[in-house]
């Protein structure tokens, strides 16, 4: 992940309502994209464009060198941009599609497109194109755009050449945090196509279709960016645990042991999604974005694996991005909800992996371990009314050395879609405010007339909590410190306390 | 399944363009299910399936790769596709471009493993027959096709069950046939989930006798 710290100032294009076409706009859009050439909502726009007077772009540095290319280049681009985003008789795109809050693109740095969240990538080729120019733009002044402020959107920059990943939201989440998802999207196409063969392939064919390598791969993009809206596991990067008895965790993760093998990296069990133990070699550990992304694609594909024991190559990033990892994926039940995994160095090690699930099944069964997974999953929600303390309406618990989280179901009164949105928009707006780069806070404390929130970092932990708005601060104060003896007192069960090695 | 997968007998790899139904195929041999109700689900990777099938008085495990038939896992193919005895090509047959790719994918697999006997396999017959859709490639073109390349040819239905056991007992037949083969077989037990076949079954429904 880059350096937060490397967002410096704001540079502010000149907002002046003229707007100053660069002659060489056509040229360059048009030598940047293909495309856009034959759109032909191209030429006329400059009536059009609407400037707001807060717009601004943030980039790597802020200089203000006079480049080859002017800021007002800039400025004309971003201000197209918003403008394709938002014009009701712009192009093909609909009005549905422009209603969406966040948007994600991926191109490459040629302006192929690559992915889109909404709509199909070949009718976006105008807009990617001036997302390509901005990047070329910037890119031409020695700088790298990071994001720009238009109104209430926000559009975020990820530049991993060949690739180019922007994200266009007018949700409440933060740059930062948006930069996150990206940084999710990314790394779940490296987990297909792996670094060293993008790298490889685009080093010779700058124009090259990446969906081709990438067939069959949208439902993991759809399927993470759906989640990256509604579960605090990205948000906090951290993974939630099936809870489970102590003891019987243990003896999952005895069972995990028993396949060990050459070359075996990685077992992991994971039920319903959530995780239930991970046995690992002693060198290495499963970084935690690369957990994430391996429970992606399990969970958006579960009903693929059912024909089987199915085995395919997977690139962890953080393991290691410019090599393929093995993955043999089983569901030892048949309503697929508990999936074995394992991950090997051997892209021949099928058999012999067939042959540790079977050791590991025969060792499960003995303990009875399916059993107690399928009773845990059966009451794994908890209500927040288990721990005990009636103004407490709903939380969010991190342990940071050990990546994982905790949280209640959400049960009244955010019970209903809409409540759950908003109340998951609060954490994303306090987790923001006290990880803003620019200046970290320890506790945040807010009140409103629906809720009173609590955000708390402390050095073990993260919480997020939601109290009844009637809640007074001594009230809420207690009540975090009996919520801290409940979590401690279930660790065991709530969390992988332990992972055990090969 | 409580098969010894480390005694596999015959590999057999399913191949062919995505879509072209051969996860349902091996969905409906392995499971005798066709899940129709679900949206597609492209397979990622390959799939493994074994199942144990009587041949006479012999066993033949089949051990079958399902693959993804997408780009990505084109080189990776070529893995499942080694030592492979059997490989069952799919073709829809309301769908003209799937048997062309069908033709593309036997070429590479003859370059690679001369020996390994193809089985072309039209699916969705049932398509066809409810008038659903109507048929776009010719039998009598993919016999004669099948014909010059010594590829057996059977039309089946992963949704009415029609020719797919057929096509896996033929398989597992033409496979104690050749003596090679034959050494290395063990009689085994018999068990419940086993498909019985005896020599006169074979051969019944195939539409292109050889
Ligand atoms: N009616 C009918 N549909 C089928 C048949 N076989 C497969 N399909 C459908 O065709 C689609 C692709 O099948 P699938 O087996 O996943 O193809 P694969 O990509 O080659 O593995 C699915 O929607 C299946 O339901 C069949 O025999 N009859
Ligand atoms: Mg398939």
């Amino acid at each position: 992940m880059e350096d937060d710290a490397t967002i410096l100032s704001t540079g502010h294009v000149t907002s002046s309502e003229s707007v100053d076409v660069p002659s060489d706009f056509e040229n360059l859009a048009s030598s940047n994209s293909q495309n856009s050439a034959s759109n032909p909502a191209n030429p006329d726009i400059q009536e059009e464009v609407f400037v707001s007077a807060d717009d601004q772009y943030v980039s790597d540095s802020a200089l203000s060198l006079p480049g080859p290319s002017s800021d007002d280049d800039i400025s004309f681009r971003q201000r197209k941009l918003t403008m394709l985003m938002t014009e009701e008789d712009e192009s093909e795109l609909s009005s549905s599609w422009k209603e969406k809050k966040s948007h994600i693109f991926v191109l490459t740095e040629a302006g192929k497109p690559v992915y889109s969240r909404h709509g199909c990538e070949d009718k976006l080729s105008s807009l990617m194109g001036v997302m390509v120019a901005i990047v070329s733009c910037v890119h031409d002044r020695n700088d790298t755009i990071r994001s720009i402020v238009a109104g209430n959107r926000k559009f975020v920059f990820l530049i991993k050449l060949p690739l180019v990943l922007v994200a266009v939201s007018s949700a409440l989440e933060t740059i930062h945090q948006i930069e996150i998802h990206l940084h999710y999207v990314y790394n779940t196409i490296i987990s297909v196509v792996s670094l060293s063969q993008l790298n490889r392939i685009y080093s010779t064919q700058k124009n090259y279709d990446l969906r081709r390598l990438l067939t069959g791969t949208d439902k993991f993009l759809d399927h993470l960016c759906n989640s990256m809206d509604q579960d605090p596991q990205y948000l906090l990067r951290a993974v939630k645990c099936l809870p489970l008895a102590g003891h019987m965790r243990d003896f999952v993760g005895q069972s995990l042991q028993q396949s060990k093998t050459d070359d075996l990296a990685f077992a992991v069990l994971v039920s319903s999604g959530q995780v239930v133990s991970i046995c690992r070699l002693k060198e290495h550990n499963l970084d935690t974005t690369d957990l994430q992304v391996l429970l992606n694609l399990v969970n958006a594909s579960a009903t693929s694996f059912h024909a089987g024991e199915s085995w395919l190559p997977i690139c962890l990033a953080q393991f290691n991005p410019s090599g393929f990892l093995h993955a043999h994926i089983s569901f030892l039940d048949e309503k697929l909800q508990t999936c074995l995994i394992f991950l090997s160095a051997d892209r021949d090690a099928f058999f012999t992996l067939c042959e540790c699930k079977k050791k590991v099944v025969a060792k499960l069964n003995k303990h009875k371990c399916l059993e107690a997974i399928h009773l845990a999953y059966s009451k794994a929600d908890y209500t927040v009314s288990k721990v005990g303390i009636p103004e407490l309406w709903h939380f969010l618990y991190k342990t940071n050395n050990i990546s994982q989280f905790t949280c209640p179901e959400f049960s009244v009164p955010y019970h209903n879609e809409k409540q759950r949105q908003r109340l998951f928009g609060l954490y994303q707006e306090m987790h923001g405010k006290i990880h803003n780069p620019a200046a970290p806070l320890k506790l945040h404390y807010s009140v409103s007339d629906e809720e009173t929130l609590l955000a708390w970092v402390a050095s073990g932990f993260e919480l997020y909590a939601t109290f009844s708005p009637l809640v007074t601060k001594n009230q809420a104060i207690s009540a975090v410190d009996r919520l801290l003896r409940w979590i401690k007192h279930r660790e065991d069960e709530l969390f992988m306390m332990r992972t055990l090695t090969f | 399944m409580g098969i010894d997968n480390n005694r596999v007998d015959c590999k057999v790899v399913l191949l062919g363009k995505e879509y072209g139904g051969k996860t349902s195929l091996l969905e409906r041999f392995l499971h005798e299910q066709f899940n129709e109700a679900s949206p597609y689900q492209s397979t990622i990777g390959a799939a493994f399936g074994a199942k144990r099938v009587a041949v006479n008085d012999k066993f033949v495990i089949l051990g079958i790769w399902d693959t993804a038939g997408s780009e990505r896992y084109q080189a990776m193919s070529r893995l499942y596709y080694r030592d492979a005895k059997a490989a069952i090509v799919c073709y829809d047959v309301t769908e003209q471009t799937s048997f062309q790719r069908a033709r593309f994918w036997i070429d590479e697999l003859l370059q690679n493993e001369e020996n390994c006997k193809v089985y072309l396999a039209g699916t969705k017959i049932d398509l066809v027959q409810s008038h659903t859709k109507p048929r776009s490639v010719d039998l009598h073109d993919v016999c004669d096709y099948g014909e010059a390349i010594k590829a057996a040819v059977l039309e089946t239905s992963s949704k009415t069950g029609e020719n797919v056991n057929d096509l896996f007992l033929k398989i597992a037949f033409d496979f104690t046939k050749d003596p090679y083969n034959f050494e290395k077989l063990e009689d085994a037990i018999c068990d419940a989930s086993v498909v019985n076949v005896s020599k006169a079954d074979n051969n019944r429904r195939n539409c292109c006798h050889r």
